[in-house]
Parts: C-alpha cells; structure tokens; sequence
C-alpha cells in the first residue's frame, strides 16, 4: 500500500513508517466521524442521568419548601416497602408476560394465514399493520370512545343482543384486560411483519422435501416451521418485552391508572409519583429501579433463549 | 383443484373479516369525525352520520389543531434533521471502520431500548435548571437523543451495501471529506436516508410522554393537544376524530412501505 505523502508529513517523524501514519490517519478520522454523534449521545444520557441519580438520593420535592437533604437509601427502602411498587410492578409484568406471548401467538397465527394465501400477501400484511403505525395517543382515544359504556357502539351492540356487558376500562375488574387488550391489538402486528420475515426466509425447497416425504400440514409445522420460526420469534420476544416497560400512553389516555391503581404500571406510578405529587426523590429512586429490572429482565430471557436454542439443537441431532 | 380454489377463497374471507374487526375502532372514528356534537351522545348510537358535516374539521382546527400540527411539524423536522447531520458521518465510520455485531453497535443500539419513563425525572430537573422547560429547542434536544441511536444504526445497515470501490476511487481523485460524503455516499444511501429520516419524523410526531412531561402553554404537539381534549369530562369526539384523522392519517399511507422495509429489515438482521 502506498501512503499519500501529506499522511507521512502528519507523522513528523521521519524514521515512522508511512504504513504506521496511515493507519494513524485513518484512526484520528474515524473518531472524528463519531465524535459529534457520541459527544450528544453522552451529554444526553449522563447529564439527565446525573440528576436522577441525585434526585433519587436526597428529599427532593417541588411541592415542599424544604431544603433537600441527602436521605441515602430511605428512598428506596420506602418503595420497596410500599404495597403500590409491588403492584405496579406485577402490573408492568403482565404486561411482559401475559400480553407478550399473547402477542406473539396471534401474530403467529396471522402471519401463517397470511403465508397460506397466494395473493394480495403485501395488501393484507400493510393493513393488519396499521395499529402499529398509529400513535398510542390515538389508539388510546379511538378504543376510549369505541368502549363507552353509554355511547359506545361495542356496548350497543352487545345490549342489542340481550346481554350485559361490562364497562371495560371504567370497571375495577374489566379495566386491566381492557388495556392489555388494546397492547395486543396495536402491537401483534409487529410480531406478525417479524413472523412473515422468518416465513419469507424458510427456502421453498425445504417444504417440497416434506411433502415427498409425506409430512401431514401439522407435522410440517411442528417439525420444520417452528424450529426454523424459533430465532425470529425470540427476536420478537425481546423486542415486545422491552417496550412493554413502555406502555403508558394508553392507561393516560384510557383510565389514568384507576380505577384505584388497578391499572398502575411502574411507568405510570413513576409518573404519578413525579408529576402529581411532586417527590421527584422517591420518582427518581422508582426510574432506577425500573432500568434494574428492566436489564435484569432482558438478560434472563436472553440466557433463557441461547439455552433454548442450544437444547433444541441437542434435541435434533 | 377446486378444494384448494375454495381454500384460497375461505382464507381471502377470514382475512377480510378480520381486518374489519381489527379496523372497527379506527372506522368508527372516522364516522364519528362526520357527526355534529348533538348526535355524539346518542344511546343507541348512530353508525352513519344523520346529518353529516365538516365542521369538526375547522374547528378542530381552530381549538388547538392547527397549533398541534404547526408544533409537531417544527419538533419532528428539525429533531430529524439534525439526527441525520449527526447520525451520517457516524454512521459511515461505523459501517467502515467498525464490525457489524460489535460492542459499538451494541451498545448504540441499546440505548434506543430505553424507555423514554426512566430518563424523563432527570431531563425534567435539568430542563428546569437550564431554562429549555417548554421550548422548542428542549423537545427538540429530547427526540434527537431518543431517534439517534436508530439513525445511526440504521444508515450503517445501509452503508455497508455501498461497496468500497467508489469511495476509494473519489478519495484517489482527491476529493475531501465533504466532497466524498455529497457526491458519493449521499446519493448512493439515499433510500437509506430516507428510510431513516421518516422513522425518526413518526417516532417524534407520535411522542406523547416527553412532551407531556417537558412542555407547558408554549409548546403544544398534536399528542399532548389531543390529551389535553379528555380533562373535560364529555370530550367533543367529532373534533377529536377529526383532528386525529388529518393528522395521523397521511402515516397509515406510509404502512405498505413500512411493512415491506420492516420485513427486509428482520431478513437482513438475522443472517
């Protein structure tokens, strides 16, 4: 390789090799391509931090006027002590538990079906996406008038036929199914477009096999469909697991958390807890703990699945 | 031959019949934008407008729509642009220099899995601290940071199909920097650009909690607009439908592009 003699002369020095200050160039240059990107990066990930951190640690509330004082842990004590974290938290879990797979078995569902038509694939598989598409803010209030108890048409239609349904988000029982309802109907079309992927990416050839070989639709599915489905289904496992700490927007929009707390997830109590009652101390302490659960999560489901993987390899040989 | 015909047939009609249901909320909305404020509350409800109109739309507008839409237009934009100024030459040094998998990726990557809740405590004390609380600039700042790491991570994706031969032939030809990145990487990551840019302009166009949380009677998005309707206690859904329908409609004409690059997207990353 031949160095360009303005990369020798950066060099200075003479007795460097110009394969050295090449290499040195391209090094200087590379961090310079990142530096802005990871300069903000940082800045907007430290300094906020710095202050939650800081929140967390001291009495920190609006409300009062009181000096803050450094209370070390009392913060998190008191959370974890507090009925409402235990909760919260069970709740941001049926969320990552209940209403992930649930997605994950529709979207399979419905990505199969959609495989199995020979026509219009991209048409069906674009409107099924639309939930996803749309902002939370919007589904929110669509499923909000869609599901009024008085007005609404679900509800009409349901009186019509002689039965009493529930008031879905303004009932203490019907208002948590209601919410991981509407999770599932704005997110299975994610798992779905990953689903169609791992189908699309199955070679053809691979079912004609099965079929010489005389494989029944069920057994072809269990077989080879599923085992060759399982790295996507995983990656849209992951992928729903960590945003399901994201919902909030549709208990704002659908039942403020109530009625009582029984739609209270981590991300809404946090909220709650900073932006209602002002204990920016206690709410700093809650966002830390939630990012611990949340790695904690994401690491055990990751483990979980390379050893999945590895059993359903020892199982096929 | 007949069997599977009516086959195909049965799945076209379970796949029509879903869709219906699944899209029965957001039909009903658009009905719903159509009525005047009189027939909203009737029990039974109406399903076709009796009297249809169009007044919702202007007055929707007038209310805080077209301060929404004005807002949400100022914060997606320009928080997209400078994520694709930041993001382009990060991106090119990473497709270049870096591995595909490696810890850098990664741990970019990752940083987009944050959920916005965890972060929003400190940019709110520190927003409060720096006078951005309610301005322009502070959302601004906010999506930026929440849109990059995708950006970023994104145009690599794209960049490592652009093959090396062009670049090496601008950089014998002496072209700068500049040069090299206008008139040779620009235009061929061109697709990738836009891909990057209009997912990062939806992220902060449908961005609820930050704008919730870091605005007040200054900076009012189409998000926090819409929420701001349900503190009164029988909300006019006709404006409501009516603004969501312009404002969140042109996306879903999006979706046959987004279904097709998420598929690819989902292919390339498990090979």
């Amino acid at each position: 390789m031949v160095a360009s003699p303005d990369n020798a002369m950066l060099a200075g020095s003479p007795r460097r090799r110009p394969a050295d200050a090449a290499r040195r160039a391209e090094r200087r240059s590379t961090w310079l391509l990142l530096a802005p990107a990871i300069a903000f990066l940082v800045v907007m990930a430290v300094w906020p931090f710095a202050y939650l951190l800081y929140a967390s640690f001291t009495s920190y509330q609006l409300a009062v006027p009181i000096p803050i004082e450094f209370v070390g842990i009392d913060n998190f004590t008191r959370l974890l002590q507090g009925e409402r974290f235990w909760s919260s938290l069970g709740i941001t879990a049926i969320f990552a538990l209940v209403a992930v797979p649930l997605q994950i078995a529709v979207g399979l569902g419905l990505a199969l079906l959609i495989n199995s038509v020979a026509r219009a694939r991209e048409f069906y598989a674009s409107l099924f996406l639309i939930p996803m598409m749309l902002a939370p803010i919007v589904v929110g209030f669509a499923w909000n008038l869609f599901l009024n108890p008085i007005y609404g048409p679900l509800n009409s239609a349901l009186r019509g036929m002689e039965l009493s349904p529930p008031a879905w988000a303004q009932s203490p029982d019907w208002a948590l199914p209601t919410i991981v309802l509407v999770d599932i109907w704005q997110w299975t079309p994610l798992v779905m477009v990953i689903l169609l992927a791992g189908l699309r990416a199955i070679p053809a050839t691979v079912f004609e096999a099965a079929r010489v070989d005389g494989s029944t639709p069920r057994q072809t599915f269990r077989n080879i469909v599923l085992p060759m489905l399982a790295p996507y289904i995983v990656v849209a496992f992951v992928l729903r697991f960590i945003d399901s700490f994201k919902v909030f927007d549709v208990i704002y929009i659908l039942t403020r958390g109530g009625p009582g707390t029984s739609t209270q997830n981590l991300a809404y109590y946090t909220y709650d807890l900073g932006f209602n009652r002002f204990e920016f101390g206690a709410a700093g302490a809650l966002s830390i703990i939630q990012l611990v659960v949340l790695i904690v999560g994401t690491s055990l489901i990751l483990a979980a699945a390379r050893r999945g993987a590895g059993g359903m390899e020892g199982r096929r040989s | 031959m007949t069997r599977t015909a009516w086959g195909e047939a049965g799945r076209h009609a379970l796949l029509i019949i879903l869709l219906l249901a699944m899209l029965a909320p957001l039909l009903w909305l658009l009905l719903t934008a159509f009525k005047p404020y009189e027939e909203l509350f009737r029990s039974p409800p109406t399903i076709w407008p009796d009297a249809p109109t169009l007044r919702n739309f202007s007055e929707g507008w007038a209310i805080g729509g077209g301060k929404g839409i004005v807002d949400s237009l100022i914060v997606s934009t320009l928080s997209t642009a400078i994520c694709l100024v930041l993001g382009f030459p990060a991106a090119y040094a990473l497709a270049r220099r870096f591995p595909p998998h490696g810890q850098l990726s990664f741990t970019i990557l990752s940083l987009r899995m944050l959920p916005p809740i965890v972060p929003v405590i400190g940019f709110y004390l520190l927003y409060q601290k720096l006078s951005l609380f309610d301005t322009y600039a502070g959302l601004i700042l906010v999506y930026t940071f929440m849109n990059l790491p995708l950006v970023v991570w994104l145009l690599a994706e794209f960049m490592r199909q652009i093959p090396r031969s062009f670049e090496e032939a601008a950089r014998v030809d002496g072209a700068s920097w500049f040069q090299l990145f206008r008139d040779v990487l620009l235009p061929l990551s061109l697709p990738g650009v836009a891909t990057a840019g209009i997912l990062a302009m939806i992220f902060a166009w449908n961005e609820f909690l930050f704008a919730l949380v870091l605005t007040g009677d200054d900076v009012i998005t189409l998000p926090k607009a819409l929420a701001s309707f349900f503190l009164f206690q029988q909300p006019n859904w006709g404006q409501l439908g009516a603004i969501g329908i312009v404002a969140f409609g042109p996306l879903l004409l999006l979706s046959y592009y987004m279904q097709k690059l998420l598929i690819r997207s989902f292919t390339i990353t498990q090979r």
